[in-house]
């Protein structure tokens, strides 16, 4: 079985994870950049998720101002995200990182100055699939 | 084989781990309502479930005491009942599973076979699942069909909850932290026009209490307290007198305005024709304005009372999701079902070769996985798993599977120059070892180890141990050669103590001798595991001031 093939695998496992399992929409496998149409190093999924899995500690600021007195839940508007299907068993460098943040297009992200942000779905065996976010830079920390 | 096989599957009924976690040795009655069922039935303790700790079944006498002779004639009658008719030849049940080169892992699609292995001994994951396979028990009750505790379902939840918590966290930082830019902010009046706008007398300041309605408390000290005061007050000093004098026409124009401001829905109940300082007095005054707020913009206003207003207000805040959040949920849950369904139903139709799901029938759509190690110990140790070869259609052996996921375990997989280290033979070596003592052996990707022990599986409790598995090449060859064990940093063991001891789990390195290469490979896997050891330490952090005893 070729590289080829096998990363083509775990994108649909980690497509089917996704659609199944956290209930994801508008999913769908990317092999070339939506943009200029070159092909990507990876393919890499996109996709909606129910709600907003990344919030910026700014964003966050700016909502709490404008809904200042509501006791009630902040309604979040989920984004579009990228995933990049990895194995366990594989070997990544910082320079395959960055060779799949630079064929990125900037376009998802809402605000173009924040570094890119790509999903690393790694794969196991046994079908377990575990999420991280993954930034091209340095990025304001979260309060957990 | 068949005398091996009883030797191996009687060790984990022996261990004493697992007899002081089961009530009761296993015995007849017990074992025969163990039977595998599609669908758990309502009704069964989770003891009675997940009775059996291994697919396979045993049938020991019961013990004799010496002091109960009437204990012998209970022996008598088990041996010969059981001689008269001998209990099926275990494995008595054995499992299908279907080679998946793409996923490198194993299949088990029959419903039956797949509760099976989940409940006797928590064999593989569920695809879809985090690991018991039940997904479509969570579509059921997605659809309303089916009314189950599903345990995605309460994470969902969980994690819900902890959001409105968090929500609510950081609007009190974000207050708290505008109200220190406030206190900041203020400048004590100093300068000669400041002085000179104080008020002179008592007599002023009396006026100046009466016009603004203060009850209590000095200009100054209303001020400093103003949480909602503009942020331009560094020239506030002044501001007192002149802002104030100018404050009582605000009202006497602007009740009718100020309501819009706030974005609270109650106006004061104030009479529409009644006189300026009634007017006045009703503003400040009204119990309703507790629950007004003001923006940035409004203009400042005592503080003593707001602050109260402003403690209550986030009380109540507090107390709001708590009453709100299975509203919260409920309307989450029915808010994912129609988007759920739309994107099955489109990529229905982008893909074609999903099964079209009817609202009245749910398809099940997941199997269970099983990996390389738990897949060799259910064929080989055991012996109640056929592996079907997916391009011939016939079953594997034992040896078969060795080699071809010894070649899989490599990435990418090789078909020459297996080494005795590589990672099937180092994985599965600890695999055995631990599930022979009778823990149920789980991966532990989520924990950043290799494998996660549990005591009597991942339903009852959660795992007591991470393993992290080495390689050491202890032999003589090994060492003559210079082969070293991988390079591993003292960040990287710290930082997966850390994890672990933040997820309760002890963390355990599992160290495994290396069989030197000139001893050659062997086609037996029996006679090729025999040559490794296993060795285990645990790593406890450990802390002066906390472990003085």
């Amino acid at each position: 079985m070729s590289v080829s093939d096998h990363v083509r695998q775990l994108a649909g496992s980690v497509f089917n994870n996704l659609k199944h399992q956290h209930d994801w929409t508008q999913l769908q496998i990317l092999t070339h950049s939506p943009l200029d149409n070159s092909p990507l190093p990876r393919p890499i999924i996109s996709g909606l998720p129910p709600r907003r899995l990344y919030l910026h500690p700014d964003d966050q600021i700016e909502i709490i101002r404008s809904h200042r007195s509501s006791g009630e839940p902040m309604e979040e508007k989920p984004e579009i995200e990228w995933v990049l299907p990895t194995h366990l068993a594989e070997k990544w460098t910082l320079k395959s990182f960055a060779s799949v943040f630079d064929s990125l297009p900037s376009e998802p992200s809402p605000t173009p100055g924040r570094p890119k942000r790509i999903i690393l779905a790694t794969i196991h065996d046994d079908s377990t699939v575990v999420y991280y976010f993954m930034h091209d830079g340095i990025v304001k920390p979260r309060q957990n | 084989m068949a005398d091996t096989i009883n030797s191996k599957f009687n060790l984990p009924q022996h261990d004493p781990a697992c007899a002081s976690a089961s009530a009761s040795p296993p015995n007849r009655p017990e074992v025969k309502q163990g039977a595998p069922k599609a669908i758990p039935p309502k009704g069964r303790s989770l003891s009675q479930t997940y009775a059996l700790p291994t697919p396979i079944r045993t049938y020991p006498l019961p013990s004799f005491y010496p002091s109960n002779p009437l204990s012998l004639f209970h022996v008598v009658y088990t041996w010969v009942s059981q001689l008269v008719s001998p209990p099926p030849v275990e494995p008595s049940v054995v499992h299908v599973g279907t080679w998946s080169p793409e996923t490198r892992s194993v299949h088990v699609h029959d419903p039956k076979s797949v509760r099976a292995l989940w409940e006797q001994g928590f064999f593989g994951k569920g695809v879809y699942s985090r690991s018991e396979p039940n997904w479509l028990r969570r579509e059921q009750v997605r659809k309303g069909n089916h009314d189950a505790h599903v345990a995605e379902n309460f994470t969902v939840q969980r994690r819900e909850e902890r959001k409105q918590m968090k929500w609510d966290r950081a609007r009190r930082e974000h207050e708290a932290i505008l109200k220190t830019r406030m206190e900041e902010a203020w400048v004590a009046p100093v300068g000669p026009a400041e002085l000179l706008a104080l008020p002179n007398s008592q007599k002023d300041l009396q006026q100046l209490r009466l016009s603004n309605g203060f009850a209590n408390g000095g200009v100054p000290s209303s001020l400093g307290h103003s949480p909602v005061q503009p942020n331009g007050s560094g020239h506030n000093g002044s501001g007192p007198v002149v802002e104030n004098g100018s404050r009582p026409r605000t009202p006497s124009n602007g009740v009718m305005a100020s309501p819009p401001k706030s974005s609270s829905t109650t106006p004061p109940p104030s009479e529409p024709n009644g006189t300026v300082l009634k007017r006045r007095k009703s503003v400040r005054f009204s119990p309703n304005v507790e629950s007004t707020t003001f923006g940035l913009s409004d203009p400042p206003s005592p503080g003593h009372g707001l602050q109260q207003l402003n403690g209550k207000a986030s009380s109540s805040n507090g107390a709001v999701p708590n009453g709100n959040s299975p509203l919260v949920n409920g309307k989450s849950l029915s808010s994912s079902t129609p988007s759920s369904s739309a994107s099955e139903e489109d990529t229905a139709s982008q893909t074609g070769s999903e099964p079209s799901t009817t609202t009245n029938e749910i398809v099940d759509i997941e199997h269970l996985q099983l990996t390389l190690e738990e897949t060799f110990y259910l064929v080989f140790a055991l012996g109640v798993l056929t592996v079907v070869n997916p391009a011939s259609g016939r079953a594997m052996s034992a040896e078969d599977l060795f080699t071809l996921f010894r070649q899989t375990s490599y990435f990418p997989p090789r078909t020459v120059d297996l080494q005795p280290d590589d990672p099937f033979l180092l994985h599965y070596v600890v695999y055995h070892h631990f599930r022979s003592l009778g823990w149920v052996v789980r991966p532990g990707i989520k924990f950043g180890v290799d494998w996660l022990l549990y005591n009597r599986g991942p339903v009852f409790a959660h795992a007591e141990f991470a393993l992290i598995v080495l390689p050491a090449y202890t032999a003589d060859e090994w060492k003559a050669a210079g082969r070293q064990p991988p390079r591993r940093s003292w960040h990287w063991l710290h930082s997966i103590n850390r994890v672990q001891a933040t997820a309760l789990k002890t963390l355990v390195l599992v160290y495994v001798d290396i069989p030197p290469p000139s001893e050659g490979p062997l086609l037996d896997p029996a006679a090729m595991l025999q040559r490794y050891h296993v060795r285990e330490f645990i790593v406890k952090r450990w802390l002066s001031n906390r472990n003085r005893g």
